[in-house]
């Protein structure tokens, strides 16, 4: 079953210069996939991500999202859709300065609506799984960038949402917590089936997922699956990039 | 681009940005202008009663001058807070200090001169109104009159404050470094937790000022009567002292009882938790500590501004009824041993309020004068009178008869201007005719005014005894309902009465000159409470859009999280209302406390349903600005967020 599907999406930004993002684009993502997007700058990986997440609308084609068509939905039950069945992680968090984290990860729940003891519960699992517990009445910037990716970690998944959306989520992580957050994500995919699509550019980060997928210039350009092996796949994963070319990458 | 293009781009670019400052700039030129061509009209110094006027221009020119000095720093201050980053960013590429004041100059000078212009060009189409209400007031023609000195005046004054300004401004800015500049605007404060002690104790002094206050009001005379508590009631101080009660419980109430409700709305989970509660609650929590200091200081503008018009609206209504408190009744005769025409005069008066037909009531109340009545600095003028004198006298004024027997006594003390306390004027023995008098009582309600400050009530038998030692006073004195406009009459009378026989007051020849001083009170009162008014709304809205870069990323984010539109403008709507409305209902409380405290003799002076039509006006006004804020700042975030969208 088809979680996400993208039917011939184009995307082109009017302007003195029109500029195509998003060319053609055929995409899909099955359930319980793990699947990392790759491209050099400008190859139109936020666009689609944009798109996808409904930030976006658009040109012509169409997004499905568990067979729902996201962009004939009027703007509040796009709202309303999106919170219920999309998780976002960023790259730089974007957690509530004003809210404790136990607010911050409760906060799509208690927009939801949620009775109270429900929330909780959903809270003290999710918590347990992600080693943040301690942390839970602190404020967002009493605490590492590590520990803040898992709360946002924590709070994108809380509600059991159908597709957890990744822009670059270790961009801002030193190693030793990219490693963390990356071998969270892992697990959530492989213990409670979420499916994550994630937008990256670290070959290393990429080589945790499934299934990775090469744009450039707003086409697929490549599509891998991985095999046994982590480190064969990395390697695979630098042979594509260098013939993508176009950027160089330091790691 | 040279520099000086550099500041002129800077403005008009952020034309939005500076918005704010121009407009609170340009409404305090207004207002100076308006005031200025007014003290410096040629007709004011022409009729007699404007002398009055002019004083009171001159004094209010001087004043407005310093508040505006104050509201512009304070409006200044804030703006630059807001452009912290940007003066981070210009440090960061070498601006040196001299070039910062420089543009800081520029940019002020070219604020100022354009809201001087627009203030004049404001001033001036306003001045016709306000000459146009003060003839009105003074019934005499005051022609608008334009000479070129009040615009170089108010040109000059704003000009060198605005200098002034800009070269104190780099202040507020040299002595943070670069890194602080660039960062401080999204540093997050910690939030401060309440201890329950302190909320606790925060609470009980709240409670137990209130308590004073209405203790006070309520128990205004008795307090009058006990030793230690009667120096308070009568010293000059003790209003200003209420008001510093005041001051301290509205900074309390916003600095505890915000904390306090804070905690215990985060304390309920299961309401805190509730949807978007959990998003503006915590909003206001976090913002709690900045938050204190605007709503207290806008508490207190918003109160002296609504005290001081309802207090000079209702004294103004009350005019008629708070001179007749002064003069107790409208005409009063005192007629001495000497004279030989008191049948004769209040003949002429009852057959001039005959033939008029007016209402009256007399009364002749006869009085010994133990010593000289129309010396009293030179000895404090006590008297006596008889028990069925008293009587008579206090069924006139609507008050209970006494009887007393042998040598009891009350003894009456007017206080005289409220000055001194009525204790000093209780004496401890008191001999008449060479009897010792046995005191029963003191009161001092006034019985009499400007006649003695002590009197004594003797029983028949014994002022019967005691009468022929002393000489004898004749009183007399009048109810008339319809007193007011027995002006020129009572002038007449006065003139014609008062001689080294007899002594005439009377009330009515002072109300006209009394209704026009309150009229123009009011009206100029209400002028400057509208000034008032407006920098305690303008300490809003720098508060609020001082965060704004804040607020567009927060609800970005929220955006993308999925928090609907309907949700934002939810959360918006009510942080604001608790934003605008707690200073306004805390402080139309305290302006109801405050004229109760003021007119405490005389709390009838102060009805409810006056001061609520005062409010009424300032709180609509108070409405119309939230709807446009909240709109304005509605829009301000949703443009935002729908940036990244195309």
């Amino acid at each position: 079953m088809n979680t996400l599907e993208l039917k011939k999406v184009c995307k082109i930004y009017e302007g003195t210069v029109s500029y195509q993002a998003l060319d053609d684009m055929d995409f899909t993502v099955k359930k319980g996939e793990f699947v990392g997007i790759m491209g050099p700058s400008g190859s139109g990986k936020s666009t689609l991500l944009n798109v996808i997440s409904t930030n976006d609308f658009p040109t012509s084609g169409q997004v499905f999202l568990l067979n729902q068509d996201l962009h004939r939905l009027s703007e509040d039950t796009l709202a309303q859709f999106r919170r219920s069945n999309l998780g976002f992680v960023f790259q730089d968090f974007n957690l509530l300065d004003s809210l404790t984290i136990r607010e911050n990860i409760l906060l799509p729940l208690a927009l939801e609506g949620t009775p109270f003891s429900t929330m909780n519960q959903a809270l003290q699992e999710i918590s347990m799984q992600l080693g943040i517990s301690e942390i839970l009445e602190r404020f967002p910037h009493e605490i590492s960038g590590g520990q803040a990716q898992r709360v946002a970690i924590a709070r994108a998944i809380i509600h059991r949402p159908s597709l957890l959306l990744a822009d670059e989520p270790t961009g801002n992580l030193d190693s030793r917590a990219s490693h963390d957050v990356l071998n969270i994500l892992e697990q959530m995919n492989q213990d409670f089936g979420v499916t994550i699509l994630m937008v990256t550019h670290d070959p290393i980060v990429a080589s945790h997922c499934h299934r990775v997928v090469f744009i450039k210039d707003g086409r697929i350009y490549n599509e891998m699956y991985r095999g046994e092996k982590q480190q064969d796949f990395y390697h695979e994963i630098l042979n594509v990039l260098s013939l993508l070319g176009g950027t160089r990458y330091d790691f | 681009m040279t520099f000086k293009q550099f500041a002129l781009h800077n403005v008009l670019r952020n034309l939005s940005s500076y918005l704010a400052f121009f407009m609170a700039s340009t409404v305090s030129v207004m207002v100076f202008f308006i005031f200025s061509v007014a003290s410096f009209h040629p007709d004011i110094y022409v009729a007699d009663t404007s002398t009055d006027l002019a004083d009171l221009l001159t004094i209010i020119l001087t004043f407005q001058y310093g508040c505006s000095l104050i509201f512009i720093l304070y409006s200044f201050g804030t703006f630059l807070h807001r452009r912290w980053r940007e003066f981070g960013l210009l440090r960061l590429l070498g601006i040196t200090d001299l070039q910062l004041i420089k543009l800081m100059f520029l940019e002020n000078i070219l604020i100022g001169f354009i809201s001087i212009i627009s203030g004049i060009l404001l001033g001036l189409l306003f001045s016709k109104y306000f000459f146009f209400v003060i003839s009105m007031i003074f019934q005499f023609p005051v022609e608008f009159h334009l000479s070129a000195f009040p615009i170089w005046f108010t040109f000059i004054s704003f000009i060198s404050l605005f200098m002034s300004v800009s070269i104190l401004s780099p202040f507020f800015i040299r002595s943070k470094n670069i890194y602080f500049l660039l960062t401080k605007s999204r540093k997050q404060s910690r939030q401060s937790k309440t201890s329950l002690i302190q909320a606790v104790s925060g609470i009980t002094i709240i409670l137990l000022m209130y308590g004073w206050l209405v203790y006070q009001i309520q128990n205004h005379d008795k307090l009058k009567r006990v030793a230690s508590t009667e120096w308070l009631m009568y010293s000059g101080y003790n209003f200003y002292m209420d008001i510093a009660i005041l001051i301290v419980i509205t900074y309390l109430l916003f600095s505890q009882i915000s904390m306090l409700g804070m905690t215990l709305l985060k304390r309920n989970s299961r309401f805190y938790f509730y949807k978007t509660n959990l998003l503006w609650i915590s909003s206001l929590a976090h913002q709690a500590k900045q938050n204190v200091r605007n709503l207290f200081m806008s508490t207190i503008l918003f109160t002296v501004s609504l005290a001081f018009t309802a207090n000079l609206f209702t004294s103004y209504l009350y005019t008629a009824e708070q001179l007749l408190k002064e003069y107790l009744v409208p005409i009063s005769y005192l007629s001495y041993p000497e004279d030989k025409h008191l049948q004769e005069n209040i003949n002429y008066i009852d057959t001039y309020l005959d033939q008029n037909e007016y209402e009256y009531e007399k009364v002749q109340t006869p009085i010994l004068a133990l010593n000289n009545l129309r010396t009293p600095w030179e000895k404090t003028p006590i008297a006596v009178l008889s028990n069925s004198n008293f009587n008579q006298l206090a069924r006139f004024l609507g008050r209970a008869p006494i009887s007393l027997e042998g040598k009891d006594s009350l003894e009456l003390i007017w206080e005289g201007w409220g000055v001194n306390t009525p204790s000093m004027f209780h004496q401890k023995e008191m001999e008449v005719g060479g009897k010792k008098l046995n005191i029963i009582g003191t009161d001092d309600t006034p019985y009499f005014k400007f006649v003695a400050q002590i009197f004594y009530v003797l029983s028949d038998e014994l002022y019967r005894e005691v009468k022929s030692s002393y000489p004898t006073y004749t009183l007399v004195q009048y109810q008339i309902p319809d007193w007011t406009r027995l002006g020129d009459f009572s002038k007449q009378i006065s003139k014609r009465f008062n001689n080294a026989s007899a002594q005439l007051m009377t009330a009515a020849d002072n109300f006209q000159g009394e209704l026009v001083r309150n009229k123009t009170f009011f009206f100029i009162g209400s002028f400057i409470s509208i000034l008032f008014f407006i920098a305690a709304i303008s300490f809003l809205y720098f508060r609020l859009f001082a965060n704004i870069q804040e607020e567009r990323e927060k609800y970005r984010n929220l955006t993308n999280i999925g928090l609907k539109r309907k949700e934002i403008k939810r959360i918006i709507t009510r942080q604001l209302s608790i934003f605008f409305f707690t200073p306004f209902i805390v402080a139309s409380f305290h302006t109801y406390l405050i004229l109760i405290l003021l007119n405490k003799k005389w709390i009838e002076l102060a009805p409810f349903d006056k001061i609520l039509q005062v409010l009424t006006i300032f709180g609509v006004i108070q409405i119309l600005y939230f709807i446009w804020i909240r709109s304005k700042y509605i829009r301000m975030i949703f443009r935002y967020v729908d940036l990244g969208k195309s």
